[in-house]
């Protein structure tokens, strides 16, 4: 036998590549290995999967390419770093509001009475090894997450992604933002401290602000007036099981849509809606998104290496009599915190009845807000009447009207991001606080409009593709 | 060695050492990550080391999949939309029809089932009350009451020669617990200048110029931490809304609609600064039936 | 645009002017501040020892203490010399008194530990000047150890950290922020980043209260709370900060700036990794 022949035989019909663990120099001919290790993984796979062809078929399946497919992908592995992290960090955490006088390594807090759950945070943070790099990688990947979600959202609506068949998928996708962020709110409102407690005695007010309902659901949903006493110990499992258990169903149920779908390609040559063009899931793809996988935990890690973040044991335990300036929420809640600072003092009294101001701005924006972005789809169908299939994308350079609502919209949230901030800009810039107030005032109402406009424009007078993959 | 990218079709010659490097880079930084954790370094050598290696073996994984891997680029087909749509999706509705029938064709029993089952789904609602207390008259009451001495935060009582050249002091019920404190909590004021003047109906609120202003801010419920000594003005840092306090702590500017509530205020024999009674109006934010 | 901590020198009050004209004056004040703390403090203020510099009124302010308006002549000392109470004599009580009871500066009743003494005398603060200079570490030294041994209250050697940070908590922090870095207010009156001054100028500050800045001293803190509050404003002076860069200690704002940051690294990945297929024909 040739050694030609000999290898083409170990090789296979299907042409697997072969790994040769040849150790003849150490221990002998007896001890090579000709067969690579998959050989026998893939038989038992076969035999005990009732020869189903679907598994052959899904190990190539193909994924169009495009940087702006990452981002979904950056999304989901955020999500896997705040799970693996936030698991450690549940074995410390305890969710207790019992006072409790602290004896950990911060001496400028020693003997000061605080909320266990506040010093289990320290203790994490300043006493247990790694503790404090894991919290940090936790809420530097928290931030990273939404801001993903929101940029994959956005990609998403200009190349108009969520058309059929994809309608129920984008759906699911917006009720995961909002689970998204109601969890990071709780999330960075368990460790008790004076940035976060405030920002939850600011919820109780919103939540009490609604009409006929909303003392009670206040007291009911808070467990009694604010401070209860029992709220840490509710958005505990709220954060750590609940919310994660149901962001990971939907999450399933939306990879699942796009894995039986297949993902959404750029025109360009060998694509339509019929074929789909892109890389194979084995090897290349897989080998990719894991590498991808790494740096995403790598970045949010180097970030958490060097990079403060939330440094709780600065910000003092909560006490409702205790308050700073520079407070705000985490960044994907200052949209929210602008529009409640930008809200002129107009309670409505009818009679012995008040609509409290901050109703609107906190309870009806968010739902005029989420409520198109959740039926988008079918506000589409009924502007455009296209209720067809479509596996392409749109470019958004060549389709003006969406670019400008688009656009328009995005300006109008990043006008109440910065109003969210005006206090610290303000102070940083050296500004009057509310002359800059009254500017974004105006700008929230002016500036999208005008955005919109010179959106339109330009795209309409460019008209070049944006993200082509012709030529 | 340089890496080439021709048109597809082409030999490529594709530079490996990228994918060595960041394989070394990986074992370096677990290495120095062990290192670091057991000699208990700093934060940043720690997630430093981390962070090396981990941007090493996925960069070397994505090196591999982008360039060793070889041209990868296949076509195939896209699931929907299949060919005769129509028929099989008519095929379908007609077999979920045929099976719902069982249900379906016994009209009035139907609907008599869904009925039933709205009406248990909607009863299982109230279970949601069992989260927490109605309001009651917790949000229009605090711990203050008639005779109830004002205590600072160190729990001494305040005097009247408390603030004899103005400032502030935050003060609570003497024997609140913290619960109560949280809505108790006022700003203490002592005007030396005789620049107060009382709102009507509140002339006996304010012995020797001591006023008394609910803490809690009526726009959101942060506490009004903000003393602007020489504007004579409480504000909030959360919204900054800004309260006068020389005229019934009106709102003067921010989202805030509602003024602060005052405490009425008395002076017992020993000199010593108690309330009347409790706030005659409910503090923090407004809601529905406030 | 930077977030980041701005430390400088230059007064509260700004007349308005264009965003990049004020940036760029921004930019220059914290270069030039940032060399002005690199280099000796006390060169560019070379002060008098036994009268207060030109041309520096009393403080204003609603405080419990009411500075003279002019400085008393130093009397003959009866300490020996080089030791810390000659050196006093020479060239403190001048401003705050032969027994450090304040006359154009505050009283030294709650300057109870010679660490919080000896920044204030080496940098100097808002109204008083450095001395860096003038004395040498010893004589530095040997002052603060009399200051606290024998000026100060005996009350305030008593104090501890814990209870100046609550009450640091409760009363500063809604101006300043809790770690001290400053914030708006109207009409610019804004409260200032605290960490630019040695942590002692927080008693002077509290004792005399400045412009808005209401006075804490008397009746609101006694003694011993104003040398806590000063001994936790040390403490934040320099934060401690295990976990990184304080990015300008100004909350969730510089951080959503970084994380911003840190996404936009990862779509620059991703366009490397998708550049060689995203054209591709199989």
């Amino acid at each position: 036998m040739t050694s030609d022949r000999r290898r083409a035989i170990e090789r296979g019909a299907e042409g697997t590549p072969l790994r040769d663990h040849d150790l003849k120099r150490g221990l002998g001919r007896a001890f090579r290995v000709r067969t690579s290790p998959l050989r026998p993984a893939g038989r038992w796979l076969h035999t005990n999967l009732g020869g189903s062809k679907v598994l052959r078929d899904e190990l190539r399946h193909i994924f169009p390419d495009s940087w702006a497919f990452f981002l979904g992908e950056i999304a989901l592995y955020c999500f896997i770093i705040l799970v693996a992290t936030g698991i450690f960090l549940a074995l410390f955490f305890q969710a207790s509001e019992a006072p409790v006088l602290y004896e950990g390594s911060y001496t400028p807090l020693a003997g000061a009475e605080m909320s266990i759950a506040y010093d289990s945070v320290l203790q994490i943070s300043l006493d247990v090894p790694a503790g404090l790099l894991v919290r940090q990688v936790h809420h530097w990947s928290a931030l990273v997450f939404v801001a993903a979600l929101i940029i994959h959202m956005l990609r998403t609506f200009f190349t108009a992604s969520y058309r059929r068949p994809r309608r129920l998928n984008w759906l699911l996708g917006a009720i995961l933002l909002l689970l998204v962020g109601l969890n990071g709110l709780f999330g960075y409102s368990l460790p008790d401290d004076l940035l976060s407690g405030t920002g939850l005695r600011i919820a109780f007010s919103i939540t009490e602000s609604i009409p006929f309902v909303g003392p009670a659901l206040a007291t009911v949903l808070f467990g009694g007036e604010f401070p209860s006493g029992g709220l840490i110990a509710r958005i505990y499992p709220v954060h750590i099981f609940l919310l994660p258990a149901a962001i990971g169903g939907l999450l399933g149920a939306h990879l699942g849509l796009l894995w039986f779908q297949r993902h959404t390609q750029f025109p360009g040559p060998g694509r339509s809606d019929r074929t789909v063009v892109g890389t194979p899931l084995i090897p290349a793809y897989a080998l990719r998104t894991t590498g991808y996988l790494l740096i995403i935990s790598g970045v949010c890690t180097a970030f958490a290496a060097f990079v403060q973040i939330n440094p709780v044991w600065l910000y003092g335990p909560y006490r409702p009599w205790d308050a700073t300036t520079a407070a705000q929420p985490d960044w994907y809640m200052g949209w929210l915190e602008g529009a409640v600072r930008l809200m002129p003092a107009w309670d409505i009294q009818i009679g012995g009845l008040l609509i409290p101001g901050i109703f609107w701005p906190a309870v009806v924006l968010p739902g005029l807000i989420f409520t198109p972005l959740f039926v988008l789809p079918w506000l589409d169908w009924v502007v455009t009447r296209d209720g067809a299939f479509h596996n392409v994308l749109l470019q958004p350079g060549r389709h003006p009207a969406r670019a400008a609502l688009g656009a328009g919209f995005v300006t109008f949230l990043s006008v109440l991001l910065v109003a969210g901030a005006n206090d610290v800009f303000a102070f940083v810039w050296n500004w009057p606080q509310p002359l800059l107030l009254l500017i974004l005032q105006i700008l929230t109402i002016v500036l999208p409009p005008i955005v919109a406009v010179v959106t339109f424009a330009l795209v309409r007078t460019w008209d070049r593709p944006w993200a082509s993959t012709a030529g | 060695m340089s890496e080439q990218r021709p048109d597809q079709g082409e030999r490529r010659h594709v530079a490996t050492w990228p994918a060595g490097l960041g394989i070394a880079a990986t074992v370096a930084g677990a290495v120095a990550f062990v290192v670091a954790f057991w000699v208990d370094a700093s934060n940043a050598w720690i997630g430093g080391s981390l962070a090396f290696a981990l941007l090493g073996l996925g960069l070397t994984l994505a090196y591999w999949g982008r360039d060793l891997a070889g041209d990868q680029v296949i076509a195939g087909r896209y699931p929907i939309p299949p060919e005769n749509t129509e028929d099989q999706s008519a095929a379908l509705a007609t077999q979920l029809d045929e099976h719902a029938s069982v249900l379906t064709r016994r009209g009035f029993l139907f609907k008599g089932l869904v009925f039933g089952i709205g009406v248990f789904a909607l009863s299982q609602v109230v279970l949601l009350g069992a989260l927490g207390p109605w309001p009651g008259d917790s949000l229009t009451t605090t711990g203050w009451r008639r005779g109830r001495r004002l205590v600072d935060s160190e729990g001494e009582p305040i005097t009247r020669d408390a603030l004899a050249t103005g400032g502030f002091i935050v003060a609570f019920p003497e024997g609140s617990d913290l619960h109560q404190r949280a809505d108790s909590q006022v700003a203490l004021l002592h005007f030396v200048n005789g620049e107060f003047t009382p709102l009507s109906g509140r002339e006996t609120w304010s012995p020797e110029d001591f006023v008394a202003y609910s803490r809690v801010c009526t726009h959101a419920g942060c506490s009004v931490a903000q003393y602007a000594d020489a504007d004579q003005v409480l504000l909030c840092p959360c919204h900054q809304s800004a309260f006068d306090v020389l005229n019934g702590a009106e709102p003067i500017s921010g989202p805030a609609a509602r003024p602060l509530p005052q405490l009425p205020l008395a002076i017992d024999d020993e000199g010593v600064l108690y309330a009347q009674s409790d706030f005659t109006e409910p503090v923090g934010p407004g809601f529905w039936n406030a | 645009m930077s977030l980041r901590t701005v430390e400088t020198r230059r007064s509260e009050r700004r007349p308005r002017a264009s965003v990049r004209r004020r940036f760029l004056v921004l930019l220059c004040a914290v270069v030039l501040g940032l060399a002005a703390v690199a280099a000796t403090p006390a060169a560019s203020r070379a002060a008098a020892p036994q009268s207060p510099p030109a041309g520096v009124a009393p403080p204003e302010g609603s405080g419990s203490f009411t500075p003279a308006a002019t400085p008393q002549p130093a009397p003959s000392s009866t300490y020996p010399p080089g030791t810390g109470g000659r050196i006093y004599a020479e060239n403190c009580s001048g401003c705050h008194g032969v027994r450090g009871e304040g006359l154009v500066g505050p009283p030294l009743a709650a300057a109870g530990f010679a660490g919080l003494v000896g920044p204030m005398v080496v940098e100097g603060g808002i109204s008083m000047p450095g001395f860096a200079g003038v004395l040498s570490d010893q004589d530095v030294d040997a002052v603060s150890a009399f200051v606290a041994d024998e000026l100060a209250d005996p009350e305030a050697r008593a104090a501890e950290v814990t209870p100046g940070g609550d009450l640091f908590r409760l009363y500063c922090s809604g101006c300043h922020s809790a770690i001290g870095s400053g914030g708006a207010m109207p009409n610019l009156n804004n409260a200032p980043n605290i960490r630019q001054y040695p942590p002692a100028e927080a008693i002077a500050a509290m004792i005399l209260g400045r412009g808005n800045m209401p006075s804490f001293a008397g009746n609101t803190f006694d003694v011993r709370q104003q040398t806590s509050v000063a001994l936790y404003v040390q403490v934040i002076d320099d934060p401690p900060s295990p976990g990184g860069a304080g990015i300008g200690y100004l909350g969730p704002v510089p951080e959503g700036a970084a994380g911003a940051v840190a996404l936009l690294v990862l779509i620059l990945i991703a366009m490397w990794l998708a550049w060689p297929t995203r054209k591709a024909v199989p």
